[in-house]
């Protein structure tokens, strides 16, 4: 199927992807592609999840096949579906089954949103049948070696009617992720946004306060991906204070007493 | 009122001996010309101060009057309490210099319409502290700017500058300078006694005793004049936290040049000085607005010499302390004596006792913590558990071939255990050993342990070994609780329910240990639940239209058989699936569907005594709240409570069953709620995970709000408390129910985590959020 070659030559990630590793997670993860486990990824939102799969792929010259899950995605999403071209049915694989077939990476990223209905396709695939039933071809595809699959979540949301069954959770090998410690985060900041080492320490000072809120009402602090996007923002000339409310206060809160404190935080740090 | 009046008001407060009339006189004329109600006020603290000390209580007559015009008159009571407890710390000088100071330790110079209150800026200031340091301090109101390091006393309002901004910003001042002396470590403070610096201070200055370690306060009292050292080296750390704050706030250090001027130029005119004051002064003056060209008195070389010796980098508090030293040794020849001038306005004098003492405190916490952990892991070893059954096991004798001495040497990695070891040297002994040997096999120390063996380690410099043989001692006592087992009265209660209990050392219940009684609360009528309603209007405004965006979580299905339009996507699919031969999908339509919540709550709430207080309003006022947007919402709820005594008097009280309605009667019982004795938490959690059971709902939460202390009259406390609450809400877990605690409390207690699970409950330091947290908890814990 040239289609699907050409349309996976555009998830082959030719030039390395930035990442500073926070500690042994490459080493876990190549180990688990070796012995064909599947990962789970968790950590709070922005701390390189999405970079670091990357970086993976990158590593493994495997296409990297991202899908982000909402509570919409159905199993024909992920697998697959009949289209008409030119008054000819026409079977589409899904990237899913589309990483399958190639040996691809497939991320599922946030699949907590997903429906538990869609969220059991995988089940077969992430145990040692590495299988993918497509009901509508009457195939079975199973995965060869290089296929792996990928999952992630964010364990800090606190409600009840989102996570993982254990019956999923415990088909992967786990990584978690957590903001990098404050010299790394720096280094990280400075990169990505072209600030020099004191603003983005500066930066990550300030994140780091408000990670301190958890009891304050404000469960996750400023991320990484924040701390970037102010950044660029002080790159492109704009006052730092207002720099920060925009890319950081604001966007971590609307409670007027929260966001008074955060808005002090930037004051004394900008 | 005229003097004769007052004299008879005064001598009648008073016990005998009574003074002499002249004597009450000489001292009641000040007082003379106030008005009648601060007469009063003065006078009714003096049965307080008097029986202390007869000469605190005339100069307490002295300045009373100042000190109600600065701190207003609800904070004299306060002031009072503070002055009493320094006389009996540092005796009758201090508490009149205390006294004296009024003005500068309450900068009340300036009274006027631009001042701003402390607890009108508590909300933002206390979650700006939180972020900057680790450790939990809490802000309060207090008699002068100090921090213990577990709690930051702040002036009760600020009218020194002339904007509201100003005085807000010298707020946030004055807290972020506390908070970076807190990460400062000034406090911690220690000069070996043999370092060459402590003995050169000896003989040059030496007053006598020579401690081995010093600490701030031993250092200031190595010098004849200890205040003039402590001021010095006050000013050296103000120095020394003054770049640190320059660096890491930058932005704050800005805003806040004009603000140090000017609070500079409120103080007393440096030609009011003489001598060493006026130096001292001088350079406090250079500190706020880096003026080197200061009146010193001095030459202009000397006092650039002393600015430039203040301004050498330091990185410690002990760099702090040489460069005092080094400022005391050029004042020494000035032959006046030294007499204290103002602290710098947002430092203030530094208070290294009242730290010692919450330092003290957190050693005998870690000490405690220490030793139940480390008995939990030898009581553990024991080759068998076979002993745990019987009661009448041989207590505290250490398990055969271990005595303490051993477990230390496996604690610490091998290295010199001698006492007075500075923690300098200890370094090397601070990466603590992973293992712990008993008996043959090695037990992996946890984790937690571990970090109570380093933070042990890093205080005294070695685990003393009456913390391992007090955790043997622990470790040997493995029996249950003797009071439960003798308190059989009250079982042959009708319509009683028992409960097993878990007891954490056999690992296995106690069968049928608890028993429960279920009873209604009688309803009580009043205006508080109208009082609720009118003081949280708006927010129910709020709060009614969130929760109604809950409930109409509208959205298409796809794929239905039937339905308000046609699926396209599926209709497409199916012709194809057609065109490929296959048999075409008959779901073709979407529907729009108002999402069935299908959840179903209980809110089970601690009654217990210790929760006096704050039961009282705020939880009753978010219980009230919580009604009337569940109402809107259409979630089944029930509310109920627990309280109780010993296991055999469990009591449940129904206050909303699922299927009651929300309704006058309901309203009245939560504003019957009040509190009754004990917490056991195990047979209310078991009790409501039995009624949750049986409803049927897709999502079943049990919401508890305690102050996360389970705790009975019996031995149901400490950890086995805590774990068989932990059990209990294991098997509402199991049994597919999601407990979820709200711990209300002033500090959150470590144990919380293990208790309740990591992401099962959340912490809430302060009742008054509750009203407004809890709504938003629920719509977090449901969407
Ligand atoms: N270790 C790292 N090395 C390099 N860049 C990083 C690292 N961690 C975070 N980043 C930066 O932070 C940004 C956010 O990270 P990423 O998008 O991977 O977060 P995520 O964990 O996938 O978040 P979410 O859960 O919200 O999807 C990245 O774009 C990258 O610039
Ligand atoms: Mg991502």
């Amino acid at each position: 199927m040239p289609n699907t070659e050409q349309r996976l030559e555009e998830h082959l990630i030719t030039d390395e992807p930035f990442y500073l590793p926070q500690g042994d997670e490459m080493g876990i993860a190549k180990a688990a592609y070796q012995h064909t486990i599947p990962l789970l990824l968790k950590g709070p939102t922005g701390c390189g999840k999405t970079r670091f799969i990357q970086h993976l792929a990158w590593h493994l010259k495997r296409p990297l096949i991202t899908v982000s899950c909402h509570d919409d995605l159905s199993t024909g999403d992920l697998v697959g579906r009949f289209l008409i071209k030119g008054g000819e049915a026409v079977w589409v694989d899904g990237p899913l089954t589309m990483a399958v077939r190639r040996g691809a990476i497939c991320y599922l990223d946030e699949v907590v949103e997903a429906r538990k209905d869609t969220t059991v396709v995988i089940h077969p695939l992430a145990d040692d049948r590495r299988e993918l039933p497509i009901e509508k071809l009457g195939e079975l595809l199973t995965a060869p070696p290089e296929f792996m699959l990928v999952i992630s979540y964010n364990p800090g949301y606190q409600s009840v009617l989102k996570d993982l069954k254990p019956s999923t959770r415990q088909r992967f090998v786990s990584i978690e992720l957590n903001y990098p410690n404050a010299a790394l985060e720096t280094d990280i900041v400075c990169h990505e946004s072209g600030l020099d080492q004191e603003t983005g320490a500066a930066l990550v000072r300030l994140a780091t306060m408000t990670r301190h809120l958890k009891n304050e009402g404000l469960p996750e602090g400023a991320s990484t991906r924040l701390l970037i996007h102010a950044g660029k923002l002080f790159g492109s000339g704009m006052d730092r204070r207002r720099a920060c409310r925009a890319a950081i206060s604001e966007t971590l809160t609307d409670e007027p007493e929260l966001l008074a404190a955060i808005t002090e935080m930037v004051n004394s740090i900008f | 009122m005229i003097l004769a009046i007052l004299k008879k008001r005064f001598l009648d407060l008073l016990p005998p001996p009574l003074p002499s009339d002249w004597e009450a006189e000489e001292n009641l004329e000040q007082l003379t010309e106030l008005p009648v109600r601060l007469q009063d006020l003065i006078l009714q603290q003096v049965p307080a101060i008097w029986p202390v000390s007869n000469s605190l209580c005339y100069s307490y007559l002295a300045c009373a009057d100042t000190a109600i015009s600065c701190l207003g008159e609800e904070q004299i009571v306060n002031w009072v309490a503070a002055l009493l407890d320094l006389y009996e710390k540092e005796g009758l000088k201090a508490a009149q210099a205390f006294m004296a100071d009024i003005e500068n330790n309450y900068l009340c110079q300036l009274q006027g319409e631009t001042g701003i209150r402390l607890d009108e800026v508590i909300t933002r200031l206390r979650p700006y502290a939180e972020g900057i340091v680790r450790r939990s301090v809490t802000l309060e109101e207090g008699t002068r700017l100090y921090t213990d390091t577990a709690r930051i006393f702040l002036p009760g309002k600020l009218t020194v500058l002339p904007s509201t901004t100003e005085n807000f910003l010298l707020y946030k001042l004055m807290l972020t300078t506390q908070l970076a002396l807190i990460n400062s470590c000034t406090y911690e403070m220690v000069i070996g006694g043999d370092s060459s610096f402590a003995q050169v201070l000896q003989e040059k200055h030496g007053s006598g005793h020579s401690p081995e370690q010093i600490k701030i306060e031993d250092f200031w009292n190595i010098f004849p004049e200890p205040r003039l050292a402590e001021d010095l080296f006050t000013l050296a750390e103000g120095w020394r936290i003054g770049e640190q704050m320059a660096a890491d706030f930058p932005g704050l250090w800005r805003d806040t040049v004009g603000l140090r001027r000017q609070l500079a130029e409120q103080r007393r005119p440096l030609s009011s000085l003489k001598g060493k004051s006026r130096v001292v002064e001088a350079l406090s003056l250079y500190l706020m607005n880096g003026r080197t060209d200061q009146a010193s008195g001095l030459s202009n070389q000397h006092f650039s010499w002393l600015t430039n010796q203040l301004s050498e980098p330091a990185r410690t508090a002990k760099d702090s302390a040489l460069k005092a030293a080094a400022i005391y040794a050029l004042l020494n020849n000035i032959q006046q004596p030294y007499e204290p001038v103002e602290p710098l306005p947002y430092l203030g004098r530094l208070q290294p006792a009242a730290a010692h003492q919450v330092h003290l405190q957190e050693r005998a916490e870690t000490k405690e913590k220490f030793i139940k952990a480390l008995a939990a892991i030898l009581a553990d070893s024991k080759p068998s558990t076979a002993d745990m059954q019987s009661k009448d096991n041989e207590f505290g004798e250490p398990p055969a071939r271990l005595n303490s001495d051993d477990a230390t040497a496996l604690l610490i990695a091998p290295g010199p255990k001698d006492q007075s070891e500075p923690p300098e040297t200890a370094n090397n002994l601070s990466e603590p050993s992973q293992l712990l040997i008993i008996d043959g096999p090695a037990i992996e120390i946890p984790e937690a342990l571990k970090e109570l063996a380093a933070e042990i380690k890093a205080d005294l410099g070695l685990i003393p070994n009456e913390y391992i043989s007090a955790a043997h001692g622990l470790a040997g006592k493995g029996e249950p609780p003797e009071n439960i087992g003798s308190d059989r009265e009250g079982k042959s209660l009708q319509g009683v329910i028992t409960y097993d209990e878990w007891d954490y050392r056999r690992a296995g219940f106690r069968k049928d240990w608890c028993l429960l009684n279920e009873k209604m609360v009688r309803p009580v009528k009043g205006t508080f639940v109208q009082n609720t309603m009118d003081k949280y209007r708006g927010l129910l405004i709020k709060l009614k239209k969130q929760f109604e965006m809950l409930r109409c979580t509208e959205r298409l299905v796809k794929r239905q058989r039937d339905g308000d339009d046609i699926d396209l996507d599926a209709v497409i699919e199916s012709i194809s699936d057609i065109r490929a031969g296959r048999s075409g999908s008959e779901q073709l339509f979407v529907r729009l569907k108002r999402d069935d919540r299908d959840i179903a709550v209980m809110f089970l709430i601690d009654m217990s005594s210790s929760t006096e207080g704050w039961v009282g309003e705020a939880l009753k006022e978010a219980l009230i709240l919580m009604g009337e947007a569940l109402e809107v919402l259409g979630d089944r709820y029930a509310i109920s409570g627990f309280s109780g005594m010993r296991r055999s008097r469990s009591d449940f009280y129904h206050i909303k069953d699922f299927a009651e309605n929300y309704n006058k009667e309901i309203k009245g019982r939560i504003a019957a709620i009040t509190p009754q004795e004990y917490t056991r938490m195990g047979p209310p959690v078991r009790h409501a995970t039995k009624i949750l059971q049986e409803v049927d709902a897709k999502v079943r939460l049990l919401i508890i709000l305690s102050d996360g202390k389970p705790e009975d009259y019996d031995d149901y406390k400490g950890e086995y408390a805590i774990e068989d609450t932990r059990h209990a809400l294991i098997e509402a877990k199991t049994v597919g129910i999601h407990p979820f605690c709200i711990t209300i409390d002033q500090q959150a207690h470590d144990y919380n985590a293990h208790m309740y699970g990591e992401v099962n409950y959340i912490f809430l330091d302060k009742v008054s959020d509750l009203p407004l947290r809890m709504p938003a908890i629920y719509r977090n814990l449901t969407t």
